[in-house]
């Protein structure tokens, strides 16, 4: 046996609804085949296929979307509340400590709360990426569960509805005349054309009845706005799995290599930073070249809105400040030889401070300077203190002078001077692409969405001796020998009110140019 | 340029002072005894059953067809003046804001002075489209308040002109970025003044106003234009951020509350069209959005991260 519970459109039709808007106001109707219409009991079977119903039924819920919208829009607000760093340091024990020692001066005791929420990384915690999928998986579920309506409704649209619906429409019109069904007809057919209306014959009642709508096509709109979301949601998973983000100190006057199997070396030729008299920064720019062995690929002055572009990559103009130029040797190998800037300041501000791994080591090196114009710091002015750790054990610290070597936990540290860089961004994204092709996706869909709005209009020839429906006819109609009337079903009637009565005026107007022409009525 | 940038000075004292001889007049107008006539062709009745809303637009042609196409009834009267004055208001706050581009040479849109008055320029310029286009000065009650505020609080701030940050030397994107944010911070003024207005009205005593439908409508209407604008002044962020910063998102603070406003309105939009939120519950999303739009703006003050500046 089967029931079905399915919504019948023609059933409705005769009872004066429409049918789309039935179905978009109670939501989806379910066939259940062989069950009782109240659901199974008491442990009937249920087929597993139902777990999958039951799953897209969830994600195309309008509700389930609204909440993961909200629940998306509650997450970035606290995020751009809420002190914020990176999964990398929190994934290191030491630098969230010191980030949580620090948080705690602004929060107090809801530090630790806030911690265990993960929302001093909310944009990289678990529960944002399970919010982040479960509104992709509901945007591709409504898309998926609309298209067959935005389909039926461009091209199988509900022509016909009941005689009473024009009694009962939300908005409603009427024209009254003595022209024949057919003149009326043609003349209500033509008025609807001009404003732009696709107009369809009422089968059911050919001579009497028309269906128009306009922009029945701008469902597509709403499926290019949504599924604009899941290209740009995949285009930020492919940025963070297969994007390159590496920030490199230049030495002025330096090279660094490139890295990643591109061969390439990067060179700061120059650098200058210049303020205004009041001391607002006016320009950052890095003269930078980039080569491949001896060959000079590509070449250009690099500002903060302008970056040097090749092969892929992108070197974006980000800092500047001092760095000291470091060599370290093992046995008499140089293993490092590099520009370590000093990004940050002791906190009586007396000293300029920096680090670098020590590579093929698991040692970390602080490099401390004194800090320009300083001469009360801990390091004297032409010297470098290294500071040698293993996890959070200080191994050694030493003093050197500049251009003299130092020995320390097997290693000979030699600062050879101090001299100022530039900090660059290299950038390379995969998914950048994806972003600019959803983001054109998501303005065309809404554009489309706002700016042709779906206009739909039933309209119904009726003689009046003889009415078709319950309503009664009174004032100047009353006179006429027929009405047209108009039923519409929209939702925005203030906005919808002036079409309509454009469109009455214009079909009077019109059936008046009719009568004065002598066409036969 | 200081004493160009003096005189521009008074172009804002008197945008401020029309502001507010429109918001009287239209007081006045919507508190008036005397009604206008008014020119319409339909009429909204209570049908008894059968329909889910009881209100139900019914239309008929007007007998007298002169009057047909006069949907606009001609300005006249107080309300001449105060629409006059709001254009006014409008044009001395284009005029300022047109002075300045040509003394600094790039947008007006490179500190919160700069973006104070130019979001008053947004707001008025919304209003004045809504208002022509519905014949409803019921609205200045809402918004030219929001207006006059916002005039108080950019000469409130430092006017100097200052040479733009490294990170905002881009006119295009600087012009078309934050232009859009003005365009859709504008309609946001007008859908919360909208929404406003549709929630008072029944404690409102006016006698000269609108239907509280009309209201619901306003704001929808303005929260299908804020979307957009904000939808492509977020994009367009992200393609100068990406330039600037090398990255298109950053959840940075200034960012994220772009991104709580859009979401905001992208959820009022859904829950409009697709649940069929009207009346109450609606108005109050646009107010929590406009809110959103006011913590975007001001976050500058108390944000962190690289929006700081402006």
């Amino acid at each position: 046996m089967t029931t079905d519970h399915r919504f019948r459109p023609e059933a409705a039709a005769d009872e004066g609804v429409p049918t789309r808007d039935a179905i978009a106001a109670h939501g989806a109707v379910v066939t259940v085949d062989g069950a009782d219409p109240g659901g199974p009991k008491g442990g009937g079977e249920v087929a597993v296929s139902e777990l999958f119903r039951w799953v897209y039924r969830f994600f195309y819920s309008k509700t389930v979307g609204l909440i993961l919208i909200l629940a998306m829009a509650v997450y970035a607000l606290i995020g751009s509340l809420v002190t914020q760093t990176s999964a990398a340091v929190w994934a290191d024990p030491a630098q969230r400590e010191s980030f949580l020692a620090r948080a705690e001066e602004v929060y107090g005791a809801w530090t630790p709360v806030l911690g265990a929420l993960g929302l001093f990384h909310a944009f990289t915690s678990v529960p944002f990426y399970v919010v982040v999928t479960m509104l992709a998986l509901s945007i591709l579920a409504c898309t998926t569960h609309r298209i067959p309506e935005l389909w039926r409704r461009n091209r199988h649209p509900h022509v016909h509805v009941a005689p009473r619906f024009f009694d009962k429409a939300r908005s409603r019109g009427s024209v009254p005349t003595d022209a024949d069904p057919a003149t009326a007809l043609a003349a209500t057919r033509a008025v609807l054309e001009r404003h732009r209306f696709r107009v369809l014959t009422d089968d059911r009642a050919p001579g009497q009845a028309l269906y128009a709508d306009r922009h029945a096509w701008s469902g597509i709109g709403t499926v290019i706005a949504h599924l604009s979301f899941i290209v740009i949601l995949a285009a930020f998973v492919i940025s963070a799995s297969f994007g390159i983000e590496e920030d490199l100190a230049v030495p002025v006057g330096g090279t660094v290599e490139v890295g990643h199997d591109t061969g390439l070396t990067l060179t700061a030729l120059s650098f200058s930073d210049t303020y205004t008299e009041q001391g607002r920064p006016a320009d950052y720019v890095s003269e930078l070249q980039l080569r491949r062995g001896d060959e000079v690929v590509a070449q250009q002055e690099v500002r903060v809105n302008s970056p040097l572009e090749y092969g892929g990559f992108r070197f974006h103009q980000t800092t500047f400040g001092i760095a000291a130029d470091v060599r370290v040797a093992l046995d008499g190998q140089e293993v490092f030889a590099e520009a370590v800037p000093l990004k940050w300041a002791s906190n009586d501000g007396a000293n300029a401070v920096g680090r670098f791994d020590l590579p093929g080591t698991d040692l970390e090196v602080v490099v401390v300077l004194a800090a320009s114009g300083r001469t009360d710091g801990v390091v004297p002015v032409g010297a470098a203190l290294f500071e040698i750790y293993r996890g959070e054990e200080r191994v050694d610290a030493k003093v050197a002078l500049q251009g003299a070597a130092v020995s320390s936990a097997g290693h000979d540290f030699t600062f050879e001077r101090e001299r100022q860089f530039t900090g660059i961004r290299m950038r390379q994204d995969p998914g950048e692409v994806w972003m600019w092709i959803g983001s054109a996706l998501l303005v065309i869909g809404m554009s489309i969405t706002f700016s042709f709005a779906y206009r739909r209009l039933w309209a119904r020839v009726e003689t009046i001796s003889e009415p078709a429906t319950t309503e009664p006819v009174e004032g100047p109609d009353a006179r006429a020998a027929r009405l047209i009337r108009f039923g519409a079903v929209e939702r925005s009637v203030a906005s919808y009110q002036r079409l309509l009565e454009d469109i009455v005026a214009d079909l009077d107007d019109e059936l008046a140019d009719l009568d004065a022409k002598g066409e036969p009525s | 340029m200081s004493e160009v940038l003096q005189l521009a000075e008074y172009l804002l004292t008197a945008s401020l002072v029309f502001v507010v001889l429109a918001l009287i007049c239209n007081v006045v107008i919507i508190t008036s005894r005397q009604r206008r006539a008014a020119v319409q062709t339909s009429e909204r009745v209570t049908v008894a059953a059968g329909v889910p809303s009881s209100d139900t637009l019914v239309v008929s042609p007007v007998p007298d067809r002169s009057r047909r196409r006069r949907r606009r009834a001609p300005l006249s009267g107080l309300a001449w003046y105060a629409t006059g004055f709001a254009a006014i208001a409008f044009v001395c706050v284009l005029a300022y804001v047109l002075l300045r581009m040509s003394l600094t040479g790039h947008g007006p849109f490179s500190n919160q002075h700069e973006f104070a008055v130019s979001f008053v320029l947004g707001i008025l310029g919304a209003y004045l489209v809504v208002e022509f286009v519905y014949q409803v000065r019921a609205l200045s009650l809402a918004v030219l308040p929001i207006a006059a505020v916002l005039l108080l609080y950019a000469m409130s701030l430092d006017a100097g002109v200052q040479p733009l940050i490294p990170a905002l030397q881009n006119n295009l994107l600087l012009t078309l970025h934050v232009g859009f944010a003005i365009l859709a911070y504008g309609a946001a003024a007008v859908s919360c003044g909208a929404a406003a207005l549709y929630l008072l009205h029944p404690k409102l005593r006016l006698r000269n106003l609108p239907a509280r439908d009309l209201f619901d409508d306003i704001g929808y209407k303005a929260a299908t234009v804020t979307f957009p604008m904000l939808t492509i002044m977020i994009v367009l962020g992200a393609v100068w951020a990406n330039t600037a910063w090398g990255r298109y998102w950053g959840w940075d603070p200034k960012e994220t509350a772009a991104l709580v406003t859009w979401l905001i309105y992208g959820a009022y939009l859904h829950a409009r069209v697709t649940r069929g939120w009207q009346g109450t519950r609606s108005a109050v999303l646009l107010l929590v959005g406009f809110l959103a739009v006011l913590f975007a703006y001001f976050g500058n003050h108390f944000f962190g991260g690289l929006h700081s500046y402006a």
